[in-house]
């Protein structure tokens, strides 16, 4: 993994960045749709780490995060902060001038410093550091004075990039428990932020869960296809007359020109189906015979030029009305197969009655008490029946598995289960298992551990377990919470444990204020 | 991370003794009402106990342990898989399951005791008629779900885990001894 992290940084990461960080612009969008390009990698990459889960199923963010890469929103960060130091050593004045003049604009460069400067105040804080209500003179004089700006943004990466597997890890595992709970008859919630629309097919009734499905069911099943196929004859848009490498290409400049699309569709009626299905074909053709030299379908191996030719009449002219009626006479076969995308989304209450309600209202009652479930599953999770028969046939040896942190004392759970006599000579035997003596079995945030214990459960071996989720513990003086008010129990008198934080993966950690070191150690901690 | 890995590691048990039928708790300290308003991470509040909950083999039962004879009031949360004579026990015990002391017979567990210790530690050790009742419940699982036991020794692989070095009740480890 090291080995192919090293090789992805270096040839996608860094290419695909290159001197991204002088650029003005650089939008939210333009980010994602770069993280989009690189998820099947990633999913090769980190396949081995997903716990069975498909790489479909995972956040992009936690792909980069599993394979030990910074996203790219992030690496943008860190490179511009870089940059910034060595701007205010070497750059002219006549430029900070003019940078200066633009601050304010939205997609100024200056402007995304200032997204950078928050996001360095996420994962790092140092005293005396400019705060985020700050102005831009004010980290421009600390940058420009400070001598250790590049090894405290090299640290911030690295907070950030803890930070981000903590969150990965935790979202791979919540999946594969999810997984494993369905598989076993488990009913998972409807929460009520997902997504309230269904979208149905008007031809054949079929529901799907997002317009794409619906479009590939479409394309599939009544021969939809995408209406910039009917507008692209072969790799020249005659809009802007511009020649790509590809046809393939071509559609996907129409796609995000809607100005260009909008004058073909002015100026030309659309091709015939057997025209384009020809065309598609032929496409396929040249995808293949990339993917065999090891290409994706939309590769460039040649860049777009730029041609001379006449221009289109703009759309809604008289000019524009003449040339369509002569290209309608001389083509009067139009495709329609691009309307056949024929549906309508209806709410969700009306597709399916949900099972299963989590309310964020209802926790405190939710989490207090409960007098027993209100799934039954398919028999494995009921109290007796099915389920003890298959105790019965499955568990070999009656093994109580305590998990516990401290010492061992007479009248504890063990010494009393120990000497418990049950009447139909049955025989239990106990294991107290100190997490902080016994090492080998006893680390059981080891990954191999966690596999050693569940092999012995499938295996028969121990009918039963429990323990304490983590021992309420004070927190070490050196990770206290500098932002917050003390979570202090009145009642109990003691401090509460803010391991779980991390379990909330929207809130960040280092946010809250710990330094790097700080929150290592905490992590360290249990 | 390490506190997450192991709340994952006791789910993930759990879990695996739901589905091959065995018994099961998980005892944390109650989800903090007291700070709601600041929105705490509780492991009560995570989603995995939020399922788990919804099935019919598993239930929530809150209590305050100075009902089994803690000193503190040290309101407490377990989730408990096929044991129901544990909550039996529990709810049976003071004002069903809660203190019925008064407030100033309890110990605060802040700071530190005169040995340097926290004394948060002490409130780690279960009291005596908790352990009763965990034990008294696990004991009504083998007896109601096995007629017999095929083995009459602890299989080997788990000899090394063994542990009989007893230490006296007034010893309190200290926090982290690893």
């Amino acid at each position: 993994m090291r080995a192919k992290t090293v090789a992805f940084q270096s040839l996608s990461m860094s290419r695909m960045l290159f001197n991204a960080h002088t650029w003005t612009g650089v939008s939210d969008e333009t980010l994602a749709h770069w993280q989009q390009k690189l998820r099947k990698p990633l999913g090769l990459m980190t396949k081995s780490l997903l716990r069975g889960v498909e790489p479909t199923k995972i956040d992009t963010m936690d792909l980069f995060a599993l394979a030990q890469i910074l996203p790219p929103v992030d690496q943008l960060h860190v490179a511009r902060l870089r940059y910034l130091h060595r701007l205010l050593q070497f750059c002219p004045q006549g430029l900070w001038n003019l940078l200066h003049q633009m601050k304010d604009q939205q997609d100024s460069w200056l402007h995304s410093c200032r997204s950078s400067f928050d996001w360095f105040l996420k994962f790092y804080q140092t005293p005396g550091a400019p705060t985020s209500s700050s102005d831009l003179d004010a980290w421009m004089t600390y940058i420009a004075l400070d001598g250790s700006w590049k090894g405290q943004v090299k640290k911030a990466a690295k907070g950030c990039l803890c930070f981000r597997q903590a969150v990965a890890e935790q979202n791979v595992w919540m999946k594969a428990f999810q997984l494993t709970f369905v598989a076993a008859g488990g009913v998972l919630p409807v929460s009520q932020t997902s997504s309230p629309e269904t979208w149905v097919c008007d031809q054949c009734q079929k529901r799907f869960a997002s317009k794409k499905a619906l479009a590939t069911h479409s394309g599939r099943v009544h021969g939809y296809r995408r209406l910039m196929k009917y507008y692209a004859v072969d790799n020249v848009c005659n809009v802007c007359v511009k020649m790509y490498n590809t046809r393939k290409r071509l559609i996907e400049h129409l796609r995000d020109s809607h100005v260009c699309l909008q004058m073909l569709q002015a100026c030309f009626p659309p091709l015939s189906d057997e025209m384009v299905i020809a065309l598609d074909a032929a496409d396929h053709a040249v995808t293949l015979d990339l993917r065999a030299q090891g290409w994706g379908a939309s590769k460039a191996l040649a860049p777009m030029r730029k041609l001379s030719g006449p221009c289109l009449p703009p759309p809604g002219t008289c000019d524009a009305v003449q040339f369509y009626a002569k290209w309608s006479a001389r083509c009067p076969n139009s495709g329609t197969a691009f309307g056949h995308l024929q549906g309508h989304a209806v709410a969700q209450a009306d597709a399916a009655a949900p099972q299963v309600f989590l309310f964020r209202e209802d926790l405190p009652a939710f989490v207090m008490q409960s007098a027993s479930g209100f799934n039954s599953g398919d028999g494995r999770f009921s109290l007796y029946g099915l389920a003890r028969e298959t105790a019965i046939l499955h568990i070999r040896t009656q093994v109580f598995v305590h998990f516990f942190s401290g010492f061992r004392r007479r009248g504890d759970l063990h010494d009393i289960l120990e000497h418990h006599i049950f009447p139909h000579g049955q025989q239990l035997f106990l294991i107290s298992v100190d997490m902080c003596l016994q090492r080998e079995r006893g680390d059981l945030a080891s990954s191999s551990s966690l596999s050693w214990w569940l092999k012995r459960i499938r295996s028969g071996q121990i009918c039963g377990a429990g323990g304490g989720v983590l021992l309420v513990r004070p927190l070490p003086p050196r990770a206290c919470w500098k932002g917050d008010p003390p979570l202090c129990d009145p009642a109990l008198g003691q401090m509460v444990s803010p391991t779980f934080h991390c379990l909330h993966g929207d809130k960040s950690w280092l946010g809250r204020g710990l330094c790097v070191s700080s929150y290592k150690f905490s992590l360290s901690w249990f | 991370m390490v506190g997450s890995r192991l709340m994952r590691f006791i789910i993930q048990v759990f879990l695996e003794l739901v589905l091959i039928g065995g018994c099961s708790f998980i005892e944390h300290h109650q989800f903090p009402l007291w700070a709601m308003e600041l929105d705490p991470s509780s492991v009560w509040s995570s989603l995995p106990m939020r399922l788990l909950k919804t099935t019919a083999a598993v239930g929530i039962t809150s209590f305050d342990q100075c009902v089994f004879g803690c000193n503190a009031r040290k309101p407490t949360t377990l989730i408990h898989l096929r044991l129901p004579k544990l909550r039996h026990t529990i709810l049976r015990a003071g004002l069903m399951g809660r203190c019925p002391h008064l407030q100033s017979s309890h110990e605060a567990l802040a700071g530190r005791d005169e040995a340097g210790t926290f004394r948060t530690a002490r409130g780690k050790i279960y009291p005596p008629g908790l352990n009763q009742a965990i034990a008294g419940a696990v004991a009504d699982f083998v007896q109601r779900t096995f007629e017999s036991s095929s083995h009459q020794q602890l299989p080997a692989e788990f000899i090394d885990l063994v542990a009989k070095d007893f230490v006296d009740d007034n010893i309190v480890q200290p926090d982290y001894y690893g």
